[in-house]
C-alpha cells in the first residue's frame, strides 16, 4: 500500500517524462483486472464490474466536456440513452445486424451532440446547462410516455442481440473497450488540445484573445463527450439485451456528476475511479439500491461544498504534506 | 367549434397564470443573485406536500394550510441559501451542480416521508362558471385570481417597498448597492426565500387540480426555465406573458394533438428559440 502511494507520487512528479514508473499504476490495474475472472469467478461480481466499465466510459466522457472545458452538461444521459435505444430498436424491430445497429447508435449520439452543441455553445452563461437539461427531459418524456409504442416504456425493448454470449467474454470486451476509451480521452486531455480546453474553462475571453477559436474547441469537446457516452450506451444495450426508460432518466445524468465529483472533475482518471467505486458499492450491496439516488446526490452536495477537487485532490494534498514534512512520508 | 377553442384558451390562460407565478420565482433569484436555481422545482414539490400535510393529513382549513406551507418553504429557502448557496455563489458551475443535486435530495426526502405513490388534494371549491358559452371550474378560476393577485403584489412591492427597492438595486449593481449601505447578503437571502415561496405558492394553488408525487417538481422547473428564456431573462412582464402563452399552447396541444405530447411541446419551442433568438421573445439584444 505504501509502496503504491509512493509510486503514484512519482507519477505526478515525472509528468511528461518517459519514466517506467509512470505506467506502474495502470499496469497493476490491468494485471488485476485481467486475472479477476480466474481468482473470483463470480458471475455477479463480473456483472457489476462490466457495469462499472460502462459507467467509467460514461463518466470520463462527461468529464471531457464539463470537467475540462467548463461547459455544464446536466443531461448527459441523453447521449447514453439515445444510443442504447437506437441500438435496441434498429436491432430488434428493423432486424439490422448488431454491428450496424451499434454504428447507428453511436452515430445518433454524435448527431445529437451536433444538434445540441451548435446552437448553444456560441452562447455564454447557463444556456448549455438549461438546453442539455431540456433535451434530456424531452427524450425522457418521449421514452416514458409520448412514444411508448417505440420505446416500450417501463417494459423496454427486449431481445437485443449480443456480440458475445457469456459474462466472462463480455467482461473482457468491456475491459478492453473501457481501457481504449479512457486512454484516448486521457491522451486528448493531456495533449495541447486538453490545455486549450482548460484555458477555455479558466477564462474564455483570455483564450479568445490568444487567437483560439473557442467555439470550435468547445464543439469538439462536446462531440467527443457525446460520442463516447454513445459508445457506452451502445455497449450497454448489447450487453443487457434490454433497454428501458432507465437509460434516459435525470438520475442517470446526475450519476455522471456524482462519479466525476467523487474522483475529481477535470482529470479523466478521477471520474473513472469514481464510477468504479460508486458502481461497485451500489451494485454490490443490493440493499443500498433504494438509497442510491439520495446518497449519490448527497455526495454531490458534500463534495461541491467540502472537497470540490474530489479524491484526486486529496492525493495532491497528501503529496504536498509529505513534501513539506521533508519527505518523511507516511512513516 | 369556436366555443371549444375559446374554452380551451380560457383554461390555458388559467393554468398559464400559475406557470408564470412559478417562473417568476426563478426570474427573481436570477435577477438578484445571478444564479440559476435548479432546486426551484423542489420548492414547488415542498409547497404541494406541505399543503397536503396540513390540509388533508392534519385536516386544517385550506387557507391556513396554504399560508403555513408558504411560510415554512420561505424558511427552508432561507436556510438553503445560507447553508448551500452562500459559500459558493460566485462559482456558476458549482451552483448549478449543487442545486441540481439538492433537488434530488429534497425529492428523495419527500419520497421517504410521504411515500412514492400519487396523492391528491380534493378541490375545496366546487361548481363551474360559464365563460363565452363554455364552462370552467370555479377552483381553477380561484387559483388563477390568487396567482395574479400575488404577481401584482410582487410588482408593487418591488416598486414601492424598501426591501423591493433594495432588491432592484442589488439586481442592478451589487457593488454600488453595497456602497449605498444595502446589506447585499441579507437581500440575496430574502430574495432566495421569496423565489422559493413563489414556487411553493404556485404548487399550493395547483395542488387541488393536479396530482402530487415526489418527482412532480421537474416538469414545472423545466417549464419555468423555458418561460424565463422565452420571456427574456429577468423581465417580469415577459415572464408573465410567456407563462400564459405556454399555458394556452399546452392546453391546445393536449386537445388537438394528443395529451401525451402536450408536455413535450414547450421544450421543442424552447430549443427552437435558443437556436434562433437566445435572448428570448421579450429580451433585449445585448
Amino acid at each position: 500500500m505504501r509502496g503504491m502511494r509512493q509510486g503514484m507520487g512519482q507519477v505526478g512528479q515525472g509528468m511528461g517524462l518517459m519514466q517506467p514508473k509512470k505506467f506502474a499504476v495502470p499496469l497493476v490495474f490491468v494485471a488485476i483486472a485481467t486475472i479477476i475472472p480466474f481468482i473470483a469467478p463470480s458471475v455477479y461480481l463480473l456483472h457489476v464490474l462490466i457495469l462499472a466499465h460502462i459507467f467509467v466510459i460514461y463518466a470520463a466522457s462527461w468529464d471531457i466536456l464539463t470537467g475540462y472545458t467548463g461547459q455544464l452538461n446536466l443531461g448527459h444521459a441523453m447521449f447514453f440513452g439515445l444510443s442504447a435505444y437506437v441500438v435496441a430498436i434498429t436491432n430488434t424491430m428493423l432486424k439490422t445486424p448488431l454491428f450496424l445497429s451499434v454504428l447507428m447508435g453511436v452515430a445518433s449520439a454524435f448527431i445529437l451532440s451536433v444538434a445540441v452543441g451548435l446552437p448553444c455553445l456560441r452562447l455564454r452563461g447557463p444556456y448549455l446547462a438549461i438546453t442539455t437539461f431540456s433535451f434530456s427531459w424531452v427524450l425522457f418524456l418521449l421514452a416514458s410516455s409520448a412514444m411508448i409504442w417505440l420505446s416500450g416504456g417501463e417494459e423496454g425493448v427486449r431481445g437485443v442481440k449480443t456480440f458475445i454470449v457469456g459474462t466472462i467474454p463480455n467482461y473482457y470486451l468491456s475491459l478492453v473497450l473501457m481501457l481504449i476509451s479512457v486512454y484516448i480521452l486521457y491522451r486528448i486531455a493531456s495533449s495541447e488540445t486538453g490545455l486549450i480546453l482548460k484555458a477555455i474553462k479558466e477564462d474564455e475571453d483570455a483564450a479568445m484573445a490568444c487567437g483560439i477559436d473557442t467555439t470550435r474547441y468547445k464543439l469538439l469537446a462536446f462531440l467527443m463527450s457525446g460520442t463516447f457516452a454513445g459508445i457506452a450506451g451502445a455497449f450497454y444495450a448489447q450487453y443487457m439485451r434490454i433497454v428501458t426508460v432507465d437509460v434516459v432518466t435525470l438520475e442517470l445524468s446526475a450519476s455522471a456528476i456524482a462519479f466525476s465529483l467523487v474522483g475529481g472533475i477535470g482529470t479523466i482518471i478521477g471520474p473513472a475511479m469514481g464510477a468504479y467505486i460508486l458502481t461497485i458499492l451500489f451494485e454490490g450491496f443490493a440493499w443500498l439500491a433504494d438509497y442510491r439516488v439520495l446518497i449519490y446526490n448527497l455526495i454531490i452536495v458534500s463534495f461541491v461544498l467540502f472537497l470540490p477537487g474530489g479524491l484526486m485532490s486529496l492525493r495532491d494534498l497528501l503529496r504536498r504534506r509529505e513534501e513539506e514534512g521533508g519527505g518523511v512520508g507516511g512513516a | 367549434m369556436i366555443e371549444t377553442l375559446l374554452n380551451l384558451i380560457v383554461s390555458g390562460i388559467l393554468i398559464g397564470g400559475l406557470y408564470a407565478l412559478a417562473a417568476l420565482g426563478l426570474t427573481i433569484v436570477l435577477g438578484v443573485m445571478r444564479i440559476i436555481n435548479v432546486s426551484h422545482g423542489a420548492f414547488y414539490t415542498l409547497g404541494a406536500y406541505f399543503t397536503f400535510l396540513f390540509s388533508v393529513m392534519l385536516g386544517m382549513n385550506y387557507i391556513a394550510a396554504f399560508l403555513l406551507s408558504v411560510v415554512i418553504v420561505f424558511a427552508v429557502g432561507v436556510i438553503y441559501e445560507r447553508a448551500l448557496i452562500k459559500p459558493i455563489r460566485k462559482e456558476e458551475l458549482n451552483v448549478l451542480i449543487l442545486t441540481f443535486a439538492a433537488a434530488f435530495v429534497i425529492e428523495e426526502i419527500v419520497k421517504f416521508t410521504f411515500g412514492p405513490r400519487y396523492r391528491n388534494i380534493p378541490p375545496y371549491l366546487s361548481g363551474t362558471v360559464t365563460f363565452f358559452g363554455g364552462s370552467v371550474d370555479v377552483q381553477r378560476v380561484f387559483s388563477f385570481v390568487i396567482a395574479i393577485a400575488i404577481v401584482t403584489l410582487l410588482i408593487l412591492a418591488l416598486r414601492f417597498t424598501k426591501v423591493g427597492k433594495a432588491m432592484r438595486m442589488v439586481a442592478e449593481d451589487e457593488e454600488v448597492a453595497g456602497l449605498l449601505g444595502i446589506n447585499v447578503e441579507r437581500i440575496q437571502m430574502v430574495s432566495f426565500g421569496f423565489g422559493a415561496v413563489l414556487a411553493a405558492a404556485a404548487a399550493a394553488l395547483l395542488s387541488p387540480i393536479y396530482l402530487l408525487y415526489p418527482a412532480m417538481g421537474w416538469d414545472p422547473l423545466l417549464k419555468a426555465f423555458a418561460i424565463v428564456i422565452f420571456g427574456g431573462m429577468g423581465s417580469i412582464t415577459g415572464t408573465v406573458l410567456t407563462g400564459i402563452i405556454f399555458g394556452v399552447a399546452e392546453v391546445l396541444t393536449g386537445y388537438y394533438i394528443s395529451p401525451t405530447w402536450k408536455t413535450v411541446v414547450p421544450f421543442i419551442l424552447l430549443i427552437l428559440i435558443i437556436s434562433v433568438k437566445p435572448t428570448g421573445l421579450f429580451g433585449e439584444e445585448e
